[in-house]
């Protein structure tokens, strides 16, 4: 088996806040292969969207990824000096952010904001073959009438069209992996699921690996191969979607899915986890989930749990003693 | 676009007649009328002569007939004669006005050349030692009266190191440019910017200050927009991000600011045109109201306005081209 795309070590980012020190990121391990798609799932300040981030170099004072490694196609990212990176960014390594309104510039038409990829990755290419270039992006993404389009201006286009827009870019230099942090959460259902098929159908076209970022266990379900469930900084199970989800073994992946109001059963009665997320400045001894936790025994105030594969499933992993 | 342009000059013109009404009023408001306070500086005139000013400045007819002859005569340039010098107003203006307009220049040319890297660089490396001492400077700078510095300077540079001209005007700088570049003259050239130097520096050092400030606040507010993290993440270099991406969002607020202070600049900067003794239109309404030259006063309340309308125009036109949102309001 040859060794995967992407392989994160025990990633620690960490915060220095005048509350203290905030553990974001407090030891993330995970790999992914080209051609799948890996769903990070959790709660908001999970630190889901950070490793996104760091994974791209984008941790910016006063956060720093405070150790563990990240390989990506057999080379470290962490401490690569901030050129090499730049190289990296946007051309082997892109990222889908979650509003599009926001995250493309206003006063920039959305041709240029697709050229200027070009323009720093591929110096040499000429202005024509450019211009060719972010037509036919628009148009793989979905934009009728791309060439005029191509001289609008954000504000000109719907929501749906701006992530078509930002995807466009996100694809240009045909990354090997894309982080889409929160790609649909901004927009309406029915353009969530264009933009959702969007990304699979680009996804397999091209063999991009794919990390989704997402609170939305129905956008996970629907779109990865394999999920990964975060909680205070730490993923508590990981394994295949369809495993995870119909089986799920830790607590806090189990009130996630409780949580989520079901259209099919409209009598079911939702069960919101109690509680709130935990503060990483100063987050519970022991298991970081025990105190929201229905099924919590002393012995989970002893010790942070590994995560570490079910008897059943070696692939489907989890952190928590009580459920392996 | 076109239409847009319209519209606001449609308004401006609007606003202008508004102003022309309040200047032609001018004359109502004063306790008695001008005449009477012109009378009282000048004990020689008789009833006679002051029925005969009435007639002339036309204060027997009623308000509204002022009003449209004044406006009437103001389109075709007449802005009344000057009392004292007994030349038309217009004219004393316009011979004025360069001046003014070319100090109002320099004096934004030197401020934001300084305010803007200022701005930029504490605005990236905010609570640094760098940033405390922006904010020092800014504080000085906005509580320092322009006509103190003005004093400060001339004792130092004029006085005591005896390096530039305390006042006086010598003609335009932008004029001798050209005759600079195509003659060599840059000796000539240097004789016209020395008298710019103290004045300008005296002007620009508050407008710095406030700019700076603005420039500063305006690209923290950007820099943490998704749109530069979205550069970032695309490997744009960090110069380009800072630059491109988040100065041309973050120049939009500043842009305001600085046409409501070039509109205050063309209106005559009063107190630093005294100190400098600057031919500009600020002493001279200044003369015109020590005098009582009335007409004068009028005109130069109504050209100042229409600069200062004519300004906003402008500002409000380079909106369109610099925010694209802007173009369908």
């Amino acid at each position: 088996m040859s060794t995967p795309l992407l392989q994160v070590h025990d990633l620690r980012v960490e915060y220095a806040s005048p509350r203290g020190l905030v553990r974001a990121v407090a030891g993330v391990s995970l790999s992914l292969d080209r051609n799948r798609i890996l769903g990070l799932v959790g709660e908001s300040g999970c630190g889901k969207s950070t490793v996104g981030q760091a994974l791209l170099g984008l941790i910016q004072p006063p956060g720093r990824i405070a150790g563990g490694d990240i390989r990506f196609e057999n080379r470290s990212l962490v401490g690569l000096p901030e050129r090499e990176m730049r190289r990296l960014r946007g051309n082997r390594l892109s990222m889908i952010f979650q509003d599009p309104t926001a995250t493309l510039n206003p006063v920039m038409t959305i041709g240029d904001q697709i050229a200027e990829l070009f323009r720093w990755h591929r110096p040499r290419m000429r202005r024509k073959e450019v211009q060719t270039r972010v037509t036919e992006l628009l148009e793989r993404v979905g934009i009728v009438d791309a060439d005029r389009r191509s001289r609008a201006y954000p504000h000109e286009l719907s929501g749906g069209m701006r992530q078509r827009v930002v995807i466009a870019c996100a694809l240009a230099l045909d990354p090997a992996l894309i982080v889409a942090d929160e790609p649909t959460t901004a927009l309406d259902v029915t353009v969530q699921a264009q933009i959702l098929d969007l990304i699979r159908g680009l996804q397999a076209e091209h063999g991009t690996a794919v990390i989704l970022v997402s609170h939305d266990l129905g956008v996970i379900a629907e779109t990865c191969d394999d999920v990964a469930v975060m909680y205070a900084g730490r993923i508590v199970e990981s394994g295949p979607t369809a495993e995870v989800l119909a089986r799920p073994r830790h607590p806090y992946t189990a009130g996630l899915i409780a949580s989520r109001p079901s259209i099919t059963a409209p009598d079911q009665v939702v069960r919101p986890i109690p509680g709130t997320v935990p503060d990483l400045a100063n987050p519970p001894v022991g298991c970081p989930f025990h105190p929201r936790c229905v099924r919590a025994v002393a012995g989970c105030r002893e010790g942070i749990p590994a995560l570490s594969p079910t008897r059943e499933e070696p692939r489907h992993a989890v952190a928590c003693p009580l459920a392996a | 676009m076109l239409p847009l342009i319209i519209k606001r000059i449609a308004y401006a013109l609007v606003i202008i007649a508004g102003i022309a009404f309040v200047v032609s009023a001018m004359t109502k408001l004063v306790p008695g009328d001008p005449v009477d306070v012109m009378a009282a500086g000048n004990p020689g005139m008789t009833e006679a002569d002051k029925a005969r000013l009435r007639t002339q400045l036309g204060l027997d007819r009623p308000m509204l007939d002022q009003y449209v002859s004044y406006l009437g005569n103001a389109l075709r340039g007449d802005l009344g004669t000057s009392l004292r010098q007994r030349v038309p107003a217009a004219q004393l203006i316009l011979e004025r006005l360069p001046a003014t307009a070319e100090l109002t220049l320099w004096s934004m040319v030197l401020a934001l050349s300084v305010a803007t890297p200022i701005g930029i660089v504490t605005a990236l490396r905010r609570d640094s030692p760098i940033d405390t001492a922006g904010t020092v400077v800014a504080v000085v700078g906005v509580s320092t009266p322009s006509f103190l510095l003005g004093v400060l300077l001339i004792l130092l540079f004029s006085v005591q190191l005896g390096w530039l001209p305390a006042s006086g005007y010598k003609g335009s700088v932008i004029a001798a440019i050209p005759k600079a570049i195509v003659d060599g003259r840059f000796d000539l050239l240097w004789q016209k910017v020395r008298y710019f130097l103290l004045p300008s520096v005296s002007l620009a050092f508050g407008l710095m200050a406030v700019n700076a400030r603005l420039i500063r606040s305006a690209m923290i507010e950007t820099i943490r927009q998704d749109y530069v993290q979205f550069a970032r993440a695309k490997g744009v270099p960090p110069r380009t991000v800072v630059l491109k991406h988040a100065f041309r969002n973050a120049i939009i607020p500043v842009i305001t600011m600085v046409g409501l202070q070039l509109g205050n600049l063309l209106s005559g900067a009063i107190v630093a045109e005294t100190v400098f003794a600057w031919p500009g239109i600020g002493r001279l309404s200044v003369q015109a109201i020590t005098t009582r030259d009335y007409p004068l006063v009028q005109a130069t309340v109504l050209i100042t306005a229409v600069l200062f309308v004519g300004m906003n125009l402008i500002i409000d036109l380079l909106y369109q081209i610099i925010d694209p949102r802007m173009r369908h309001g």
